[in-house]
């Protein structure tokens, strides 16, 4: 091999580069034609170059990823047979979404290699009971399981406690006390405010302004500090460098939080798709977001990725749509080679330069919040909710002038495409008037007027 | 308790980056034989020499342009999938107005070979996988309505090159479209030449003479069309590595430019007007890295001809998605695929992207599908904003590390074929077919060993398949309506005239004096047939026994 290969050519500074371009330009405007504005408060330049970095800092990157079964427990026996099938499949872990005490756990596990599935396990209710009959039947097993409990997130999705302030936090610290049993117990949902529409930066502080106010309940010195782990849920948007970026963000701030807490630094991170600009026309481009989507999300570093049906907002769960969802992420994982390599995205000059400047705006969001007294305190305020409402209507605008496309809906449509008959689910914000403690937090997506519209004159 | 005061509160500095034991743990060895580690860090490009080369200027790593997509994004180029000029019509203003910018013409085995759809025995393949052209007639069925000024137009050639840029020509100058408003490439595929299959027509020495002439008139006449377009997709597709795909290529090409100047052309018009075809497989970061190494392997081989622009250094790339890489079984999955291989393809800076539709494994697109393959490209382009810096994954220590490695593998294969005296020589002597088999075998190998997984094929199969309705072709009643148009075409032409430019041609052909192209617009003017401009070349050329 030739040692002096590519030696006849010279290195280039970013100024070099700069002047050339702006000689390609012909007198245009560099910043005007060449910097992306984006609603996420970053500038994109038109090259990044090593000149960019200044310091990488170092972000873990787990070793591999999970391809990640949703399943929401309406009958623990057909979920049971469900989870089995998506293991025989090619999902190698399980979130179950239990929305009832009555579910029974042992029903729900039956046959499942528990030594070797990681499980997560969400609920819609708040219970120290369930989570005895869970220690119970877990007693003597080796096990991979992790408990979802997010007293905050519930509050801010759904306006109330479970029970109020007290008994919530009541519930928290028994549990918190009862933790080693299970790999991890706490979650934050940052996917709540990404879907609601936050930006970047925002959905970024919010997760770890709410991730503080579980930290500051409890007297972190009674806690096993050795093996803490805080999950996050994050949901990944359109951009795919953003995304990318975002995930390697998150786990640089809650490594700065967590040493404040002396707690373990690395946390867990459960990604998903995002909702925000999923379509109810041309409903196959729903696969394509999400395969960029999950690609973010692998790339950024989530422990677990769990892909949503391209159907599955106007479809009943069926086999075909989960299925494909999951091969998106086979195909990755293996003809991909996405599991051979834990960092691609380390040194790559335009993410880690990204990384940077979003853990600082999100730093900068967060001492606000806690200046103004902490996330629980500005969302019983309404300031939380106002900020992600400002970002929505603003993203909402660049949607409906045309600025933010989504293909085959605010362009390219398909005249011939007509769903009215389609419709299994109701495709739509839900709106049922409830007395709430404070204003829930919505997530919406962008299309719905339009879809809304456009079905009716079907 | 008091809450914990966090307005001092800082980023993590960076801990001294210990390579953090993955030395410990097994590389996985990727077709190329290029280990992937689990982890890389800066150590593992310490001593690379290309970090710093930027877009725009020579060695063109980071793209031949430089400021990337960020002004203007590559062309979507789809081909469209019927027989018939007439049906193919139809799907191409169809995908112009959803948002395609380049059409991409492909032809049957006959029209490859240099036969009319009457010539005796050729029937059966008459609109097979392409499209079947006769006369010029076929062509401006093919074309009409289409702002052939404004699009631009890609066909797939070997054999028939002649008449069929002939028919081009003179179907959109009866459309009032003149060559120099015209925009496309013709697309060779070198690996069907240079390995001797059965749609080249004359022995190598006229077909160089052939592409002489067209590199003279295009670069005369049709100062936007981008020339010839060298094919690394075909190699890919016959199951060659990407290491192998991409040196064999610039090998040719090399050849081409070789051969080129020997005809007496001169460098700087000349270089421009070659630009490459890649496929574009499942290995994401391995395809972005190999396109990049192209760029910077290709100014390197061009140095040496000491140009006098340096934009004549620079390589410039269509990409399609592979048809390798999908499968018949449980075919959605080849939306993710697709979806997966094209963000590569833009990553790695193509200039032109051609998207495979998930059935393309089976048959040719339908509406349906090539609509979902359009809208990978068109989701890419508007709703990820991945146009909006170049290169976007330079840097990256594991693509750095492969962008070196993959180039230093195929310079060492260049070299070798450089040392047997060419690509012309070297496939006289069989090595790069021996080599492309070799790799074909080990690919294969290595998924009947499971060492690479095909989902759906060869691990989670579904219990039972359901059926793609593909598009069938009806190529019985098709051929019956070529050869009718023939005859009409035939008897209402003016016989004297044609025969007079076919004797023209042959002339030129023996006396190597005029334009061969030139010569062919003439008799295609006159309604000589694909057939007839064959055979008057053929006279003298003779037919490639290979």
């Amino acid at each position: 091999m030739r040692q002096d290969l590519f030696q006849e050519f010279e290195a280039v500074s970013a100024k070099q580069w700069k002047q050339k371009i702006q000689f390609d330009l012909k007198g245009e405007d560099y910043n005007e034609t060449l910097i992306f504005k984006s609603r996420d408060g970053i500038d994109v330049k038109p090259f990044y170059s090593a000149e960019d970095i200044t310091e990488t800092p170092w972000v873990h990157s787990p070793k591999n990823w999970e391809i990640c079964g949703k399943i929401y427990v309406a009958s623990a026996e057909k979920s049971n047979q469900n989870a089995l099938e998506s293991l025989k499949k090619g999902a190698e872990s399980l979130w179950f979404m239990i929305p009832s005490e009555k579910t029974d756990i042992k029903t729900l596990l039956e046959n499942i290699p528990l030594e070797k599935t990681p499980i997560y396990l969400g609920f819609e209710f708040l219970s120290e009971e369930f989570i005895q009959k869970i220690k119970q039947f877990l007693a003597g097993k080796k096990h991979k399981l992790r408990l979802q409990f997010d007293i905050v997130g519930n509050l801010a999705r759904t306006g109330n406690w479970y029970q109020n302030l007290n008994q919530d936090h009541k519930n928290l610290s028994e549990i918190v006390a009862g933790a080693k049993d299970f790999l991890s117990v706490l979650s934050v949902d940052a996917s709540l405010y990404q879907n609601a529409g936050a930006t970047i930066p925002q959905e970024l502080a919010y997760a770890l302004a709410h991730a503080n106010e579980v930290l500051n309940h409890f007297d972190t010195s009674s806690v096993s500090l050795a093996d803490f782990e805080m999950q996050f849920l994050t949901a990944s948007g359109s951009n795919y460098f953003f995304e990318i970026a975002k995930l390697r963000a998150l786990r640089l701030l809650y490594a700065s939080l967590a040493s404040e807490y002396k707690l373990p630094e690395s946390c867990h991170i459960l990604a998903q798709p995002t909702k925000r600009d999923k379509t109810l026309y041309d409903y196959n481009v729903n696969l394509l977001r999400t395969t960029g989507q999950s690609m973010s999300a692998i790339l950024g570093g989530a422990n677990a990725v769990y892909n949503m049906p391209y159907d599955s907002i106007y479809h009943k769960n069926n086999e075909f749509g989960d299925r494909i969802a999951r091969n998106q992420l086979l195909v990755l994982k293996y003809e991909g080679y996405f599991d051979k390599v834990s960092n691609a995205a380390d040194g790559a000059y335009y993410l880690e330069s990204l990384t940077l400047q979003f853990a600082e705006k999100a730093l900068e969001i967060f001492k606000e919040i806690e200046q103004g007294g902490g996330f629980l305190k500005q969302l019983k305020e309404g300031i939380i909710q106002q900020k992600i409402s400002e970002s929505a209507r603003k993203e909402q605008g660049q949607f409906d002038n045309g600025e933010l496309l989504l293909v085959g809906t605010n362009k390219y449509q398909n005249p011939e495409d007509r769903m009215k008959n389609k419709l299994e689910l109701y495709p739509f914000l839900k709106m049922n008037p409830r007395k709430t403690l404070i204003v829930p937090i919505l997530e919406g997506r962008l299309s719905e007027k339009l879809e809304q519209r456009r079905i009716e004159k079907e | 308790m008091q809450r914990k005061n966090l307005q001092q509160l800082s980023l993590k500095k960076p801990v001294s980056q210990s390579i953090r034991g993955q030395q410990l743990e097994r590389s996985f060895l990727t077709a190329e034989g290029i280990p992937l580690k689990p982890l890389y860090s800066r150590e593992d490009i310490k001593d690379a020499r290309h970090l710093n080369f930027a877009a725009g200027i020579p060695p063109y790593l980071r793209g031949p342009l430089s400021t990337g997509y960020a002004l203007r994004s590559w062309t979507l180029q789809q081909t469209a999938g019927f027989s018939t000029a007439a049906q193919s019509n139809a799907s191409y203003r169809r995908n112009l107005a959803a948002g395609q910018k380049g059409v991409s013409l492909t032809f049957d085995l006959p029209t490859h070979q240099g036969y009319d759809s009457d010539r005796q025995g050729v029937d059966k393949d008459v609109g097979k996988a392409g499209l079947a052209i006769d006369s010029v007639e076929d062509m401006k069925l093919l074309l009409q309505q289409l702002p052939l000024g404004k699009i631009s137009v890609s066909m797939t050639l070997s054999g028939a090159v002649l008449p069929l840029l002939a028919f081009f020509i003179v179907a959109a100058e009866e459309q009032g479209v003149k060559p120099e408003q015209l925009s496309g490439t013709i697309q060779k595929d070198i690996l069907k030449e240079l390995m001797g299959c059965n749609t080249s027509i004359y022995p190598p020495t006229p077909s160089m003479k052939i592409l002489s002439d067209i590199f003279e008139f295009t670069s005369k006449n049709m100062p936007q069309f981008k020339g010839i377009r060298i094919s690394g997709y075909h190699i890919q597709e016959a199951g060659a590595s990407c290491d192998i795909e991409l040196a064999y290529t610039l090998a040719g090409g090399l050849e081409y430019i070789r051969k080129g100047l020997e005809a007496g052309m001169e460098f700087d018009s000349f270089a421009p007007r070659l630009s490459f075809f890649w496929g574009i497989g499942m290995n994401h970061f391995m395809e972005i890295a190999k396109m990049r190494a192209a760029r910077m392997l290709w100014a390197t081989l061009l140095k040496r001809f000491n140009p006098k622009n340096e934009n004549s250094l620079a390589l410039r790339a269509h990409s399609q998605t592979s048809g390798w890489s999908l499968t018949q079984q449980d075919p959605f999955n080849n939306v993710a695929r697709t979806c997966i291989e094209a963000a590569a393809a833009v990553f790695g800076g193509t200039q032109s992207l051609h998207t495979t539709a998930l059935d393309e494994a089976i048959a040719l697109p339908t509406d349906f599908s090539a609509r979902i393959a359009r809208n990978t490209q068109l989701y890419l382009q508007e709703e990820t904003k991945i146009t909006k810096t170049v290169d976007p994954w330079a840097g990256s220590y594991y693509l750095e590390s492969l962008t070196k490695q993959i180039a230093e593998k195929a310079w060492g294969l260049i070299d070798e074929i450089e040392d047997l005296g060419g690509m012309t020589k070297a496939m006289e002597g069989g090595i790069p077919k021996v080599r492309i088999e070799q790799a074909a075998a080990v690919k294969q190998a290595r998924i009947d060993r499971d060492t690479d997984i095909i989902v759906g094929k060869n691990k989670f199969r579904l219990e039972k398949e359901e059926p793609l309705v593909p598009l069938e072709v009806d190529n019985q009643c098709l051929a019956t309506q070529q050869i009718r148009l023939l005859q009409r075409i035939k008897a209402e032409r003016n016989t004297e005239k044609v025969s007079t430019a076919l004797h023209a041609l042959t002339q030129a052909a023996k006396n190597s004096q005029g334009n061969l192209v030139a010569l062919a617009i003439d008799a295609a003017r006159a309604r000589a047939t694909l057939g007839e401009i064959s055979d008057a070349l053929e006279e003298v050329f003779g037919r490639d026994k290979a």
